[in-house]
C-alpha cells in the first residue's frame, strides 16, 4: 500500500512540474517574450495566467516595461564660448518594443552602455551651439535649458527608438558643474569680489564717518559763531544803554566831570610805585614857596 | 475491502485535483459559474476533511473526554457551515447583482470543464460499480454525490456553450450553483445543531444523512453509515502518525493567507496572477482575496510623508555624537549631518557657485502609478529635484539665494518638479521643497565672513562719527547757552555799572552847584592828600636847574634804580 502510494505522489510531482511550465504569469509590471527553441515569436503584454509550451520547447524572458532611470557618468563638454562643464545627466526611458530591444541589446546593462553613448554624443554637439549663459544666467531670455535638453532628448529618442526599440521620455540634465581646475578660478574670482565688497564697505564707512564728523564740526562752529554773535549783540545793548545813562548824568556839567573822572583816575594810577615830581610851581604846591606872600 | 478504500482516497484526491484546476479555469475566464462550482466542490471536501476529523477524534481521544470535544467538534462544524452558507450567498449576489463580465479564453475553459465532467463522471461510475459489488452502500451514495458533482459542471458547461453562441447564461448557471452550496451549508448546520440539543454523535446524523444523500433510499441509511465508519477506522489505522492533522492545519494557514490588513492611510493593490484587479485599489480595513498563489497583494502608504535630501545625508547612527552647531565652514564630519558636496553644490545664474542643501517631501497620489509605472520612484523624486533645484539656481545670482529670495525660489523649484514628476507620470505629489541649509562654498566662506566682518566695520565707523557727533554738539550748545548768559550778565553789570556811577555824579553834582569853587577844591586836594600820601616824592624848584631832571641823582644808587625798573 504505501509503495503504490509513491507512484501517484511523483506523478503528481511531475504534473505539478509540467503545469510550471505550461504556465506562467505576467507581471503588470513586465512584457513576456516566449522564444521557441531560441527565437522569439510571441509578445505578451497583458498581465495574468498565460500558457505556453513546456519548457524545451517555448521558454520565456521578462522584460521590465516600467519607466526606468539611467544615471550615466558625468561628461565634460565644450560650450560655444569655449568654457569646459561637467554636465550629469539622467535618462528616463521605457522598452518600446521588446523584440526589437531583445535582437539589439539584449539586456539592461548593454542598453545603457548604448544610452551612455547616444546622449554623450548628443550633450556634446548640442552644447557645442551654446553659450554658457544659455546653462546658467540670471537673465531668464538667456536660458535655454530646456530647449537644448529637448533638442537632445528628441534626437537621442530617434536614435534609441530606431535602432534599440527604446523609447527615451527625456534626457534630464541633473547637475552642472565646472571641471576642479576652472572651479578654483571661479573661487578666485568669488574670493576677489568679496574682498572688493568688503573694500567698499570699509572705505564707504569711513566715508561716512567723516562726513559725520565734518558735519558736526560745521553745525558746532555754526552754533558757537552764533552764540558769539548773540553775545556781542547783548554786550552792546549794554554799553550802548551805559553809554546812554553816562552821558545823560554826565553831560549836565562836562567840565565838572572831566574834574571828577581826573580826580578818580588819580586815585587809580598814583600808587605806592609811583615817584612823584612836584615842581612848586603846580597848584597843589604853589603855597609852599609863595604863602606867606600871599596869605 | 482494500479495493473500496482505495478508491474512497483516490476519489478525495482527484475531488481535490478537480476544484484546482476547477479554480485555474475559473481565473482564467472570470466565469462566475465555474468559480461556483469549484467552490461547490470545496464545500464538499471541506465537509468531508469535517467528517473525517471528527471520527478520528473520537477514536483517538478518551471516552470520558469525548463529550467535551464533541461540543467542540459541533461548533467547528456549525462555523464551516456559516462560512459554505456565506460563500454561496456570495457567489449568488455576484451572479445577480454584478454585472455581466465578459468571457475570456473560453475554448480552454470548455476543454476544462469537460475534462472534469469526464473524471468525475468515471470517479462516479467505479464508486457505485465497486460499492455495489463489494455492497458497500457507503460507496454507492458517494458516487452519487460524485455523480451531482458531474452535473453540476455539465450545468456549467453549458452555460459556457450558451456563452460562445452569444447567450450569456454564466450567471444564472453560478446562481444555480450556488443555491446547491447554501443547501451544503444548511445541511452542515442542521446537522450539528441538532447533534448538539440532542447531545448526540454528530457523525451519526451525518453518516446517517449526508452520505446517504436524497438520491439514495434512506431507509439503508444506518448501514451505510455503518460502512462508511469501517472506511474511517481503517483510515485511523493506517494514520497513526497523525498524518491528517497537521495537513489541515497547512490547508487552513493557506487559505488564511488570503487574508490582509490594510491600515489607515495605506492603499493595497490585488494582483490575480499578475494581473491588476482594481486600478483603484482597496482603502483601509481586514479584506480577503484568493490564497497565495492566484492573488497576491502589495500596500504602500499613501498618508506617509517621504522624504529625499539632496546636498547631505542624515545619519541616524551617529546622533548621539552631534556638534554643538552648524556653521558655514562645518565639514559634517562628525554629526548627524554627512555633506554629499558633488549635490549641493551648483552653478548660480552669476556664474558663482553656491552649496545648497534641500529636503524634499512627498506623499504617493497615485498608488497604480507609484507601485507599476515607474522603477524607482524614490530615485526618480532625488533625480528630478536635484534637477529642479539647478535650474532654479541657475537663474538667480548668488546674492539673492543667500538672502532674501528663498521662499520664492523654493516655490519655483516645487513648480518645475511637479512639472517633471507629472511628465513621468509617477503618482507622486511633492507637498514641499524646503531650503535647509544655503551657503556659500567652503572654499569661499572665508572671504564671505570678511565680507560681514567689513560690513560690521563700516558700522562700527559710522557709530563711531556718530558718537563724536553727539558728544560735540550737546556740549556746543551748552556754551552757547553760557556765552549767551554771560553776556547777559555783563551787559546787565555795564548797565548797572553806568546807572551806579551817574547816580553818584549826579549826587555829587547836585552838591557842586550848591558850592562850585569849594567843592572843586575840596576834591582836588582830597584827592592829592589820598593818592600822594606814601609816595616817594620829589619837590622841584623850576627855576634851580634849567638842566633836564636827572631822577639818578634823586635815587643815589644805580643798582636800586635798576631794581626798581625790573620790578
Amino acid at each position: 500500500m504505501k509503495r503504490k502510494l509513491i507512484v501517484p505522489l511523483i506523478l503528481a510531482g511531475f504534473l505539478i512540474l509540467l503545469l510550471n511550465s505550461i504556465l506562467f504569469q505576467v507581471d503588470e509590471t513586465e512584457f513576456v517574450i516566449i522564444t521557441q527553441f531560441g527565437k522569439p515569436v510571441r509578445v505578451i503584454s497583458t498581465a495574468g495566467l498565460q500558457v505556453k509550451w513546456p519548457d524545451p520547447a517555448q521558454s520565456l524572458r521578462r522584460l521590465d516595461r516600467r519607466l526606468l532611470l539611467f544615471d550615466p557618468e558625468a561628461g565634460e563638454f565644450l560650450t560655444q564660448d569655449k568654457k569646459n562643464v561637467l554636465v550629469d545627466t539622467y535618462i528616463g526611458w521605457r522598452i518600446e518594443e521588446p523584440l526589437k530591444f531583445l535582437e539589439a541589446v539584449k539586456e539592461r546593462p548593454v542598453a545603457e552602455i548604448f544610452l551612455a553613448d547616444i546622449a554623450s554624443a548628443t550633450i556634446g554637439a548640442a552644447l557645442g551651439n551654446y553659450p554658457l549663459s544659455a546653462l546658467a544666467s540670471i537673465d531668464p531670455l538667456e536660458i535655454k535649458v530646456d530647449q537644448i535638453m529637448e533638442e537632445v532628448s528628441a534626437k537621442c529618442r530617434d536614435k534609441a527608438g530606431r535602432d534599440y526599440g527604446i523609447e527615451i521620455l527625456q534626457v534630464h540634465l541633473k547637475r552642472l558643474n565646472l571641471p576642479d581646475q576652472n572651479k578654483e578660478s571661479v573661487f578666485q574670482r568669488m574670493r576677489t569680489e568679496r574682498e572688493r565688497m568688503a573694500k567698499k564697505y570699509r572705505s564707504e564707512g569711513e566715508e561716512e564717518a567723516i562726513k559725520i564728523r565734518a558735519e558736526a564740526d560745521r553745525e558746532c562752529r555754526a552754533i558757537l559763531s552764533e552764540a558769539y554773535e548773540q553775545a556781542q549783540k547783548i554786550i552792546g545793548e549794554g554799553d550802548a544803554e551805559a553809554a546812554r545813562v553816562y552821558a545823560a548824568a554826565f553831560n549836565r556839567d562836562p567840565r565838572f566831570y572831566k574834574l571828577v573822572r581826573t580826580l578818580e583816575s588819580y586815585t587809580k594810577f598814583l600808587n605806592e610805585k609811583t615817584t612823584v615830581v612836584l615842581s612848586t610851581d603846580s597848584e597843589l604846591l604853589k603855597l609852599l614857596t609863595e604863602g606867606k606872600s600871599q596869605k | 475491502m482494500n479495493l473500496k478504500v482505495r478508491i474512497a482516497i483516490i476519489s478525495v484526491v482527484i475531488n481535490v485535483f478537480l476544484v484546482g484546476i476547477k479554480f485555474l479555469l475559473a481565473r482564467w475566464t472570470y466565469s462566475s459559474s465555474i468559480l461556483a462550482d469549484a467552490i461547490h466542490s470545496l464545500s464538499d471536501i471541506l465537509v468531508s476533511l469535517l467528517v473525517l476529523s471528527g471520527l478520528v477524534l473520537s477514536i483517538l481521544i478518551k471516552k470520558s473526554q469525548t463529550a467535551r470535544w464533541r461540543k467542540v467538534e459541533d461548533i467547528v462544524a456549525i462555523a464551516v457551515g456559516l462560512f459554505i452558507l456565506l460563500a454561496a450567498v456570495q457567489i449568488f449576489a455576484g451572479a445577480v447583482a454584478g454585472p455581466p463580465k465578459e468571457l475570456i479564453r473560453l475554448p480552454i475553459a470548455l476543454v476544462g470543464i469537460f475534462l472534469c465532467i469526464l473524471v468525475s463522471g468515471f470517479v462516479a461510475r467505479l464508486k457505485i460499480r465497486v460499492g455495489e459489488e463489494q455492497s458497500s452502500r457507503s460507496l454507492v451514495a458517494d458516487g452519487y454525490h460524485s455523480r451531482m458533482d458531474m452535473y453540476s459542471s455539465i450545468g456549467v458547461m453549458s452555460g459556457l456553450v450558451g456563452g460562445m453562441i452569444g447567450l450569456n447564461l454564466d450567471a444564472q448557471a453560478a446562481g444555480l450553483i450556488a443555491l446547491l452550496i447554501a443547501a451544503t451549508g444548511l445541511e452542515v448546520i442542521y446537522g450539528a445543531v441538532k447533534a448538539l440539543l440532542r447531545g448526540t454523535s454528530l457523525e451519526e446524523y451525518w453518516l446517517a444523512n449526508l452520505f446517504g444523500h436524497p438520491l439514495v433510499g434512506s431507509k439503508k441509511t444506518w448501514r451505510l453509515g455503518r460502512k462508511s465508519l469501517e472506511i474511517i477506522l481503517w483510515m485511523r489505522h493506517r494514520s497513526r502518525s497523525l498524518v491528517l492533522w497537521p495537513l489541515g492545519i497547512i490547508i487552513l494557514l493557506w487559505l488564511s493567507s488570503g487574508l490582509y490588513v490594510v491600515s489607515p492611510g495605506e492603499r493595497a493593490l490585488v494582483f490575480r496572477f499578475g494581473r491588476l484587479l482594481d486600478p483603484s485599489g482597496q482603502g483601509p480595513g481586514l479584506h480577503v482575496h484568493l490564497p497565495w498563489p492566484v492573488d497576491m497583494m502589495q500596500k504602500t502608504s499613501m498618508s506617509a510623508m517621504r522624504r529625499v535630501e539632496i546636498g547631505f545625508r542624515t545619519q541616524p547612527t551617529n546622533w548621539g555624537e552631534d556638534v554643538r552647531s552648524y556653521q558655514w565652514e562645518s565639514r559634517h564630519i562628525v554629526g548627524k549631518y554627512t555633506k554629499k558636496p558633488e549635490e549641493s553644490i551648483m552653478f548660480t545664474g552669476d556664474e558663482n557657485f553656491i552649496d545648497i542643501n534641500t529636503i524634499v517631501q512627498y506623499q504617493v497620489a497615485e498608488i497604480t502609478s507609484f507601485l507599476l509605472h515607474v522603477e524607482d520612484p524614490e530615485t526618480l523624486v532625488k533625480s528630478a529635484a536635484e534637477e529642479a533645484i539647478r535650474i532654479v539656481v541657475a537663474m538667480e545670482p548668488l546674492d539673492d539665494l543667500l538672502t532674501s529670495e528663498r521662499s520664492r525660489v523654493e516655490k519655483q523649484i516645487l513648480e518645475v518638479l511637479h512639472k517633471t514628476l507629472a511628465n513621468n507620470d509617477a503618482g507622486i505629489k511633492v507637498t514641499a521643497v524646503k531650503l535647509q541649509d544655503v551657503h556659500p562654498p567652503l572654499e569661499v566662506v572665508d572671504a564671505f565672513r570678511e565680507v560681514a566682518s567689513a560690513r560690521e566695520d563700516k558700522n562700527r565707523l559710522i557709530n563711531e562719527a556718530y558718537a563724536y557727533r553727539n558728544e560735540v554738539l550737546p556740549r556746543a550748545r551748552g556754551n552757547v547757552v553760557g556765552e549767551i548768559h554771560k553776556a547777559e550778565a555783563e551787559k546787565q553789570e555795564r548797565i548797572h555799572h553806568a546807572r551806579g556811577e551817574a547816580q553818584k555824579f549826579m549826587a555829587l553834582f547836585g552838591e557842586y552847584q550848591k558850592a562850585r569853587e569849594v567843592t572843586e577844591v575840596r576834591m582836588f586836594l582830597e584827592t592829592m592828600e589820598q593818592s600822594l600820601t606814601g609816595l616817594e616824592k620829589f619837590i622841584v624848584e623850576p627855576n634851580a636847574s634849567k638842566e633836564p631832571l636827572d631822577l639818578r641823582f634823586f635815587k643815589g644808587q644805580e643798582a636800586e634804580i635798576y631794581e626798581g625798573v625790573e620790578r
